[in-house]
C-alpha cells in the first residue's frame, strides 16, 4: 500500500513535466495543426538556461523557472518567426520534417557549445517534507508539482477568460473564419506558439532540477514520451494533454515497480499503444473539423 | 455608380492553373443591396473571398471606400467595418451560441456594455437565438445557423454585410424569413453584398444584380431591367 502511494507520488512529479510538454504540444496542434517535434529541444535549453544561471549568476529556483520560461518563449517565437510562418499551409509533411531538423540543429549546436557531456544541476529544497506511513515526499517534489499546477492553471485562465485566449480557440476551431471575425490568425499563432514554448522551457527547468542533471540530449526521451503523452490524452484537447501527461507519469512509475528501471521507457509505450488501438481518438480527443 | 463603397478594378483570381475569376470589375453602391447571381463553380465564393483578404488577387485591385485593399488581411478589412457571413456558415461548433457572438464581437471585446446591446439587438431580430443561447453553435439546425452566421456578423457594426449563399440547404419558409432579414438589416443602413444560386430571390431582393460566369461578369443592370431580360429568365430564372 505505501509502495502504491510512494509511486502515485513519484508519478504525480514526473507526470507534470509530461503534462506540460504535453501541452505545449497541443497548444502548437491546436492553432496550426503541426506536431512540434522541436519541444524536446526547447525543453533542453530551458534547463541549459537555468544551469548557466545557477552557475554563473545566482542558483535561484524560482529565477530558473523565469528563465526556463523566457528562453521557451523567445526560442519558440523566433522558430516560428524564421521557419513555421513561411511553410503554414503549404504542406503539412515539410512542417514537420521542419520541425525534426530543428530539433537535431539545436541539439548539436547545443553539444558543440556547452558539451556533450552531462552536468549536474545544484540541488535545491533538499531536506525531506514529510513522511507519512512510509511514504516520502520530499519538499522538492511538492514543489515542483505545485509550480506545475500554477503554470497549468493559469494557461488555463488565460486560453479560456482572454481576449487573446479566445482568438487562440477560435484560431484552432477554423483560422479563415477566425480572420474574418477580425481576429490576427498570424499574430495569435504566434503567441500560440510562443506560449508552448513557454511551456516546454519550464518544463525543461523542472525536469532538470529534478533530476539534477543537464545534458544537450536530455530533451529527446521527454519529447517523445510527452508527444505520446498528448495523443494518450487527445491532441487537440489540452485537458486531454494534461490528464495524458500526468497518467503517463505514474503508468511509468508503476511499470518500473511492478518490471524493472531497465524497461522504463517501453513500458509507457506499449500501454499507449495499446490504448491507442481501443481508442484512437485519445481520452478526450474529438474528431477534428476540417481546417483550411 | 458614383457613390461606390466596394469597387473591384479587373480583378483576377487564380487557383494554380484555374483562372476563378478573370478581369472582373463591378461597383457596389452605399446603402443598397446589390447581388451577384451565377451557377455552381462560376467564382461568386472566390470573389467575396477576394474581397476579405481570404483569397490572393493576382491581377488588378479592389477598393473600399475609395482605400486600395487588394492583398490586405482578413482581420484588417474586418476592421474596416465589413461583415463576411461565409459559404456554408462556417459556425464555431464548439462554442455556445453566445460565445460564437461574443467572437463576431472581437474588435469591441473590451466594450462589455455595448457587446450586450448588441447582444439583445440580435436576440431580438432572430428570437429563437435567444432560447439557443447556450447551446453549442454545432448542434443548431441548418436554419438557426445560418442566422447565427448572419448574427454573428451583425455583431461587428458593420457598415456592410457580404452574405454568401444565405439560402443554401435550408427550407423554403426560413429562406423567406432569413431575406426578410436581409431587407431589415439594409434598412438599419447597412450596404448589403450578395451571393446567391437562387437567381429569383437575388433579384427580387437586391436593387441592383451582377451576373458572374465561369469568372467573368458577363451581364449586369437593375433588377428590373434584368427580370424582363430573355438570356437571364431563360438561364437563370427558367422561364
Ligand atoms: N481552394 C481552391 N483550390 C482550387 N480551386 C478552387 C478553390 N476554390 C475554388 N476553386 C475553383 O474555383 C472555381 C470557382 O469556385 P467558387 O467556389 O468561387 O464558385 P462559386 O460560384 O462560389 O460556386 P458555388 O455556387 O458552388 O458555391 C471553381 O471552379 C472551383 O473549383
Ligand atoms: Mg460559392
Amino acid at each position: 500500500m505505501t509502495m502504491i502511494v510512494q509511486q502515485l507520488v513519484n508519478g504525480i512529479t514526473q507526470g507534470g513535466l509530461y503534462a506540460l510538454l504535453a501541452i505545449s504540444y497541443s497548444l502548437v496542434y491546436g492553432v496550426m495543426s503541426l506536431v512540434n517535434f522541436s519541444t524536446g529541444s526547447i525543453y533542453m535549453l530551458g534547463a541549459v538556461g537555468a544551469w548557466l544561471l545557477c552557475n554563473y549568476l545566482i542558483s535561484d529556483f524560482l529565477l530558473s523557472l523565469v528563465v526556463g520560461f523566457a528562453v521557451g518563449f523567445a526560442l519558440a517565437f523566433i522558430l516560428e518567426k524564421i521557419a513555421f510562418k513561411s511553410i503554414r499551409g503549404i504542406s503539412r509533411i515539410s512542417s514537420l520534417i521542419c520541425t525534426i531538423g530543428f530539433s537535431q540543429m539545436l541539439n548539436e549546436l547545443t553539444a558543440l557549445l556547452f558539451g556533450k557531456a552531462t552536468k549536474g544541476m545544484p540541488s535545491f529544497f533538499s531536506e525531506k517534507a514529510f513522511e507519512v506511513v512510509g511514504v516520502t515526499i520530499s519538499w522538492l517534489q511538492l514543489i515542483l508539482m505545485l509550480a506545475v499546477v500554477v503554470v497549468l492553471v493559469t494557461l488555463q485562465l488565460f486560453v479560456y477568460k482572454t481576449k487573446m485566449g479566445l482568438a487562440v480557440r477560435t484560431v484552432a476551431m477554423d483560422n479563415t473564419t477566425a480572420g474574418l471575425m477580425g481576429i490576427n490568425v498570424d499574430r495569435t499563432i504566434s503567441i500560440a506558439f510562443s506560449l508552448a514554448g513557454a511551456c516546454a522551457g519550464i518544463a525543461g527547468v523542472a525536469g532538470c532540477i529534478y533530476y539534477r542533471s543537464v545534458s544537450a540530449y536530455m530533451g529527446w526521451i521527454p519529447g517523445i514520451k510527452s508527444f505520446s503523452a498528448a495523443v494518450f490524452g487527445g491532441l487537440s484537447s489540452m485537458p486531454g494533454a494534461i490528464l495524458g501527461g500526468y497518467l503517463m507519469g505514474i503508468i511509468e512509475n508503476f511499470g518500473v515497480q511492478i518490471f524493472s528501471t531497465g524497461y522504463r521507457d517501453v513500458i509507457s509505450f506499449v500501454v499507449m499503444i495499446i490504448f491507442l488501438l481501443f481508442c484512437p481518438a485519445g481520452l478526450l480527443g474529438r474528431k477534428k473539423t476540417t481546417k483550411v | 455608380m458614383n457613390n461606390a463603397i466596394i469597387r473591384f478594378d479587373h480583378v483576377t483570381v487564380t487557383y494554380g492553373a484555374i483562372q476563378a475569376l478573370q478581369d472582373v470589375s463591378l461597383e457596389v453602391e452605399k446603402g443598397m443591396i446589390v447581388a451577384l447571381i451565377g451557377a455552381n463553380g462560376a467564382g461568386k465564393t472566390t470573389l467575396l473571398n477576394a474581397l476579405t483578404g481570404v483569397v490572393p488577387v493576382k491581377e488588378g485591385h479592389i477598393y473600399l471606400r475609395d482605400e486600395d485593399i487588394t492583398g490586405m488581411k482578413s482581420h484588417l478589412i474586418s476592421q474596416r467595418k465589413v461583415a463576411h457571413v461565409p459559404e456554408g456558415r462556417r459556425i464555431f461548433a464548439e462554442l455556445s451560441v453566445e460565445d460564437n457572438l461574443r467572437v463576431g464581437a472581437y474588435n469591441l471585446y473590451k466594450d462589455k456594455a455595448r457587446i450586450k446591446q448588441l447582444m439583445e439587438m440580435n436576440y431580438e431580430l432572430f428570437p429563437i437565438l435567444a432560447e439557443r443561447s447556450k447551446q453549442l453553435g454545432g448542434t443548431l439546425s441548418g436554419g438557426e445557423q445560418q442566422m447565427l452566421a448572419i448574427a454573428r456578423g451583425l455583431m461587428s457594426e458593420p457598415e456592410i454585410v457580404l452574405l454568401d449563399e444565405p439560402s443554401l440547404g435550408i427550407a423554403p419558409i426560413i429562406v423567406e424569413k432569413i431575406f426578410e432579414f436581409i431587407v431589415k438589416i439594409n434598412q438599419m443602413g447597412k450596404t448589403i453584398f450578395l451571393v446567391e444560386q437562387n437567381a429569383n430571390l437575388a433579384l427580387e431582393t437586391a436593387s441592383y444584380v451582377y451576373v458572374l460566369e465561369t469568372g467573368r461578369v458577363t451581364n449586369h443592370n437593375t433588377s428590373e431591367v434584368l427580370l424582363k431580360d430573355d438570356s437571364i429568365r431563360k438561364a437563370y430564372l427558367g422561364l
